[in-house]
């Protein structure tokens, strides 16, 4: 009788179980990781192998496949789905990755390769991204900090954070506020419609930056001096300039869009609030 | 400044080649000088260039038929495929909602067929009346955010309640944004901006319903 205890236990609670194994992968590799639920962490290191470290149920199994230039790493049950897993993985640094999940957070360092993360219900952290970065979340927060490739992020809820980014970037949430902080980008563009948006970076010559919003405020703070053609469209909301940009108007459309030049003229500045408040700071 | 609406309102002619060369020169000056106006063509010359890439062939679903019989006009009339796209300042702003909506009625079949089927043509306008373009833009729209609706309904039980929550609430603040959009632009129906934050918004909501429809297809 005792010794059927154990067993209806690992049964009712699915005992925890680590998979811990490593693989060769060959140069150019590309790394797929489906999680339904759980967190997937990443970090590089500088050796052609993968390490899969995965806490996950008794029940579940954890299937790597390793097939010419893939390695395909998911869960498996006997029956239905497989529960929360959490992954911890090491990859080559130049190893490209893409992670899928549902109730799913992400956390990826140093990856030197292009990276995708889509999740439904779930934050996605990157640092120190060495190529192309697509996120996308439709409930978590999406924080990058350093980007050196082309940025997209996609969010829906949450917000969007991101920090010492040098790529052409494109954001994109509905109700979430989009931060973007010391990013050194020549093409930015940011679009919400309940969200804030704040941008503080540069703007670089013939660079374009667009960040538009429906409901929120939009932020600009840039260091001056300042070489842009600067277009302001608003229906219902207000316009506050510092002084030091010296804002000379160069056209009117019936209120609605105003046409600034800056200096020389050269970078393209437009931004957008149909009824909230577009702000040019000096940084 | 009524130089610059007046080469503004003529833009797609500029584009399409149809200006006399005079006035070709003098508008093309303008454009160079004036960054609205180069925006603008450049996205006219985006249009346009998509729209050549379109496949010459009828639809696989053709929209007129509905909206002839909506507008009460007799669907007898034989029309030409035309492949010069040419577009007025607020329909250029529809033009890119439309090119939108080929995605949303692939993402629709995708989720009637599974993934991996091939999609099926998208619904495009090739073969409907030049006018009223703009309202059968508008009618289009609807039918694709009619379908997608009909489609997330079907299958929002495949999705978690807070997703569905999530979901609709953003759909619902982006509905609010459109409102309020349609009404601004009653009050201006020509105003350049209020066209493209209306367009832009309305791509936005489709965006989101084929992110939601992906998400039940990957269900």
């Amino acid at each position: 009788m005792l010794a059927a205890i154990p067993l209806v236990l690992a049964t009712v609670v699915g005992l925890q179980q680590r998979t811990d194994t490593t693989v060769a992968v060959p140069a150019g590799a590309r790394l797929e990781v489906h999680n339904f639920a759980g967190t997937v962490r990443i970090d590089t290191w500088d050796r052609s192998e993968v390490r899969i470290k995965a806490d996950h149920g008794s029940r579940d199994r954890v299937v790597i496949e390793v097939r010419g230039g893939l390695v395909r790493i998911q869960a498996e049950r006997a029956r239905g789905r497989a529960g929360a897993i959490d992954y911890d993985l090491m990859i080559p640094r130049t190893m490209a990755a893409d992670i899928e999940g549902t109730e799913t957070d992400v956390v990826v360092e140093s990856v030197g390769g292009d990276l995708r993360v889509v999740t439904v219900d779930g934050d996605i952290t990157v640092r120190d991204a060495g190529a192309a970065v697509s996120l996308n979340s439709v409930e978590g927060d999406i924080r990058l900090n350093g980007g050196r490739g082309r940025i997209d992020v996609t969010g829906v809820e949450g917000g969007v954070t991101i920090g010492g980014a040098r790529g052409s970037m494109t954001v994109e949430t509905i109700e979430g506020d989009v931060t973007l902080d010391g990013v050194e980008s020549g093409h930015v563009d940011v679009s919400t419609v309940e969200g804030d948006i704040v941008y503080r970076g540069t703007v670089q010559d013939a660079g374009v930056y667009r960040l538009t919003t429906h409901e929120g405020d939009v932020t600009l703070a840039v260091a001056t001096p300042l070489n842009a053609t600067v277009s302001v469209s608003t229906f219902e909301g207000s316009l506050e300039a510092a002084p030091e940009f010296g804002l000379t108007l160069s056209s009117v459309r019936r209120g609605r869009r105003q046409n600034f030049v800056v200096g020389s003229g050269s970078a393209r500045i437009e931004l957008e609030s149909f009824d909230g408040a577009i702000r040019l700071q000096r940084r | 400044m009524a130089n610059h609406d007046a080469w503004t309102a003529r833009l797609s002619e500029f584009v399409d080649g149809e200006m006399p060369d005079d006035e070709r020169a003098r508008c093309e000056a303008h454009v160079e000088t004036c960054a609205e106006c180069r925006r603008i063509a450049d996205e006219l010359i985006r249009v346009r260039d998509i729209a050549a890439d379109l496949p010459e062939r009828q639809p696989a679903r053709d929209l007129w038929p509905g909206i002839a019989a909506r507008i009460g006009v007799p669907d007898s009339r034989v029309l030409p495929l035309r492949r010069r796209w040419t577009f007025t300042l607020p329909q250029l702003a529809a033009a890119a909602v439309l090119l939108i909506m080929a995605g949303a009625a692939g993402t629709v079949m995708l989720t009637r067929t599974g993934r991996g089927a091939p999609a099926a043509s998208p619904a495009v306008l090739t073969a409907a009346p030049a006018t009223p373009a703009a309202f059968a833009m508008n009618v289009a729209y609807n039918d694709a955010v009619r379908e997608l609706e009909t489609v997330l309904a079907r299958h929002r039980d495949a999705l978690d309640t807070s997703t569905v929550r999530v979901l609709d609430e953003s759909l619902a603040t982006i509905d609010r944004a459109i409102a309020r959009a349609r009404a601004a632009l009653a009050t201006d129906p020509n105003d350049p901006y209020l066209n493209e934050h209306l367009a832009e918004t309305m791509r936005r909501k489709l965006t989101v319903m084929r992110r939601a429809a992906a998400l039940v297809s990957a269900s």
